[in-house]
């Protein structure tokens, strides 16, 4: 009852206003402008390491520092080049030597803190990205249900998520960027746009992998919607070539090199097959493989699932069978960054489905926050350093109060492990909406629709 | 629907676009730099050049060590007696477990873009080779050991041996990843040298390596000569560092996280912990400047250049080089300026 009030209030808010949808990117705009002062120092390191090696003639993999597919390398390589044009950003980091001492903490930190203007510059395609993903889940709302409100609220959940918001803007990484082309593929799939959607969907994994796993539920859409057409080899085909074509050209310069199986180093890191791992990464990793095996056999029945119905009802099977695949994918490792690619699927279950969904949306918020929280005093290093506030002091006096012990963690894992449980249980709460029974009516989702039916957004 | 989605295909292909036009720049990155000095009667005028936006910091040092030529010893059969060179090192830290063929690599990249390009890496037979062709003037010649132990055959810790008589004749040996000289091999099995610290420096505790836990190396206290900042040093452990010589960078105990030993004419450099990020940035730093036992520095200048040329001037009293770098801690392009 409560959750249809608040659909009924955010429903006549949307439509009463006179610009919601910028209302709520200004919102989400601002907050994202705050938190890119923030940043997780052990990885924004890294990332300003490759624009080193950039600068150095050394692209990618020639020199150690980049373990990810080219992709998010290119986008720095691209931010690079423009502040090498127009900007003056200054030394990219600083090392502190009054804090060489986190780095004897097991709790990943550097001491080597990058700057005010080599983090904003380095994040600021990400919000780029967080917006297309934001606006393909607004799109693919209005799709979906022909209402312009739905789309406003799909978009507002994703743009507003504190997970995307804190991926993008704390903590820099590039999973937005798998996430808006995940969410491109799938509109273009939906528009029979399938050159678009192979290229699209092969970005998106050539960023992060999770969007793989939506390959079933996707292919046996394509088959249902496609039979009887006489056209789906053609249009397979079609696909196949938008997908390798550019596959082909974002891995050219590594076939060229012979450095294609560095690209795929985080792959063996993570699951144990790099030099040196024995023992619990070993372990880490076999548990990685594991799971993702399952998960795959998991997405062959998703996939049965959305192309058995015929054509009736199958969008809705396609994107619920998509949910549930991503859904599985975030059941370990636990990360924040990870569910970047799960929060679009769920705001369009929120605002085309069901609004119960609203409330593993929440409770993944809150375990977004409480796990950004626990990086605090390393996030605010760049602040400190590039403004004086806070002080180094206070910052050091708070990591040594997280990295102290709490008897059987330090405190700071205790926040940590408290923000991945919270995180299980926004995850758990989606099976319990689906054991409980999804309500499967749209209706439910936004009370009354207006009659606007102008889809565009 | 297609009409729907049209802005949509726009956006798509323009971020693929950009993504592709970022791939190109990434490894065409288009940006010229370059520097030169103008060296006067106890003065010298130096220029800074890029095309792009970069700090840049401009090092006067004296008491230069010129290499010509880095030979970097990988042994091919170091991960075969890692076991046996863990048990014997019981009472300390144990080599660190790494791929030293891909650290050899590293390290020829991280001298490369700072314009020394004359590395090569070499396996046991190619070391012998290297220390007889070079005993007759190892002058300008850098040997440098990523592997824990030499060959039998040039050490095996007797005060004639082939290496050391090659470094007295001046020589560099740079030690990185283990503690210096504690290890030779024939081939077959493993050897300890007990009384290594005391035949390299002089001093039983010459190396850190006593605590088992690896954090407690790390350290915040920092060598005031002026090399760290000039340097932008950035490696805080200490772990089989050097007590003695000129040390760099970071202490703990007497024990630094760089440190050029003076042996006869030539030198034994130590870079402590293993092959990380800093570390190589720092053996970077360390060869290329030239550092030599008895440098110091003279005076150091930093400023931004963007899109043109920066320039200074500095007062060059005595026999000194100029060390200029771009990029500060991230450094990404060197080059040192010898006075003709």
């Amino acid at each position: 009852m409560r959750l249809e009030k608040t659909a009924g209030r955010f429903r006549r808010w949307a439509e009463n206003a006179g610009h919601p949808l910028l209302t709520v990117f200004m919102i989400g705009l601002a907050a994202r402008l705050l938190m890119m002062a923030l940043a997780l120092v052990f990885d924004s390191n890294y990332w300003a390491v490759v624009v080193r090696n950039i600068n150095a003639g050394g692209g990618l993999y020639d020199i150690e520092g980049y373990f990810y597919t080219p992709v998010w390398g290119y986008v720095l390589g691209l931010m690079n080049s423009f502040s090498n044009a127009f900007l003056e950003i200054g030394e990219m980091g600083v090392k502190v030597p009054e804090i060489a001492f986190f780095e004897q903490s097991p709790n990943h930190t550097i001491s080597i803190v990058t700057s005010l203007a080599f983090d904003y510059c380095s994040k600021a395609p990400l919000i780029l990205f967080d917006l297309v993903a934001a606006l393909a889940a607004g799109k693919l709302a209005a799709e979906l249900s022909g209402d312009r409100i739905r789309s406003v609220a799909a978009f507002s959940l994703v743009w507003l998520s504190l997970t995307v918001m804190g991926s993008s803007g704390i903590i820099g990484m590039p999973d937005s960027i798998g996430a808006a082309f995940m969410m491109l593929s799938l509109l273009f799939l939906i528009g029979n746009r399938y050159f678009l959607m192979g290229m699209c969907f092969a970005l998106a994994v050539a960023t992060k992998f999770f969007p793989v796993f939506l390959f079933m539920p996707m292919a046996a859409y394509f088959f249902a919607s496609e039979k009887g057409s006489g056209k789906a080899g053609l249009r397979f085909l079609m696909a196949a070539a938008g997908g390798f074509g550019i596959l082909a050209l974002i891995f050219l310069p590594q076939l060229m090199t012979g450095d294609i199986t560095e690209c795929f180093r985080f792959i063996t890191d993570r699951t144990g097959f790099s030099y040196g791992s024995e023992g619990a990464p070993q372990i880490e990793g076999f548990t990685r493989v594991a799971c993702y095996a399952a998960i795959s056999a998991a997405t062959v029945f998703a996939g049965i699932w959305v192309g058995k119905g015929g054509k009736e009802g199958l969008r809705k099977r396609m994107f619920t069978g998509a949910f549930i695949c991503m859904t599985l994918c975030m059941l370990y490792p636990p990360a924040p960054q990870y569910l970047v690619a799960l929060i679009p699927l769920l705001a369009i279950q929120i605002s085309t489905e069901d609004r119960r969904f609203i409330v593993p949306w929440i409770i993944i918020w809150i375990s977004s926050a409480i796990v950004f929280a626990s990086t605090a005093p390393t996030n605010l290093l760049p602040l400190s350093l590039g403004t004086g506030w806070p002080s180094l002091d206070s910052i050091i006096g708070m990591f040594v109060f997280l990295d102290s012990s709490g008897g059987l963690f330090d405190h700071l894992n205790l926040v940590y492990v408290l923000g991945f449980a919270v995180q299980y249980v926004g995850i758990a709460s989606i099976a319990a909406i689906y054991l409980r029974g999804r309500s499967g009516n749209g209706e439910k989702t936004f009370p009354e629709n207006s009659g606007d039916e102008d889809t565009v957004i | 629907m297609k009409a729907g989605t049209d802005h949509y295909a726009a956006l798509a292909i323009a971020l693929a676009a950009l993504i592709l036009i970022g791939g190109y720049l990434t490894y065409s990155p288009g940006i010229y730099r370059g520097a030169s000095a103008e060296w006067s009667d106890g003065h010298v005028d130096f220029s800074v050049e890029c095309s792009g936006s970069d700090v840049y910091s401009a090092v006067l040092i004296s008491g230069e060590k010129r290499l010509d030529r880095l030979y970097i010893y990988v042994d091919e059969k170091a991960d075969g007696l890692y076991g046996e060179a863990c048990a014997m090192a019981s009472d300390g830290m144990a080599p660190l477990a790494f791929d030293r063929g891909y650290a050899a690599e590293q390290i020829a990249q991280m001298l490369r873009f700072r314009g020394f390009g004359q590395t090569e890496t070499v396996d046991r037979a190619g070391l012998e080779e290297i220390i007889a062709n070079t005993a007759g003037d190892p002058e300008g010649t850098g040997i440098m050991s990523v592997s824990f132990a030499l060959p039998s055959s040039v050490y095996a810790g007797n005060d004639g041996d082939p290496l050391l008589r090659w470094i007295r004749g001046g020589g560099s040996l740079f030690w990185l990843g283990s503690e210096a000289g504690k290890f030779h091999s024939d081939g077959e099995g493993l050897r300890m040298v007990r009384n290594s610290g005391e035949l390299l420096f002089g001093s039983a505790d010459a190396i850190d390596s006593s605590s088992k836990d690896i954090a407690s190396y790390i350290t915040g206290e920092t060598i005031d000569n002026g090399f760290l900042d000039a340097l932008s040093l950035k490696g805080s452990t200490t772990l089989f560092g050097l007590r003695g010589g000129l040390q760099l960078g970071f202490v703990r105990e007497g024990h630094s996280s760089v440190a050029v030993a003076p042996f006869g004419s030539g030198s034994i450099t130590v870079f402590a912990g293993g092959p990380d990020l800093e570390q190589f940035d720092d053996i970077g730093q360390t060869i290329a400047s030239g550092i030599g036992p008895d440098s110091s520095v003279l005076d150091w200048e930093e400023g931004k250049v963007s899109r043109g040329t920066a320039r200074g001037s500095m007062d060059s009293a005595g026999p000194c080089h100029l060390y200029v770098y771009m990029g500060g801690t991230y450094t990404d392009w060197g080059r040192t300026l010898y006075a003709p």
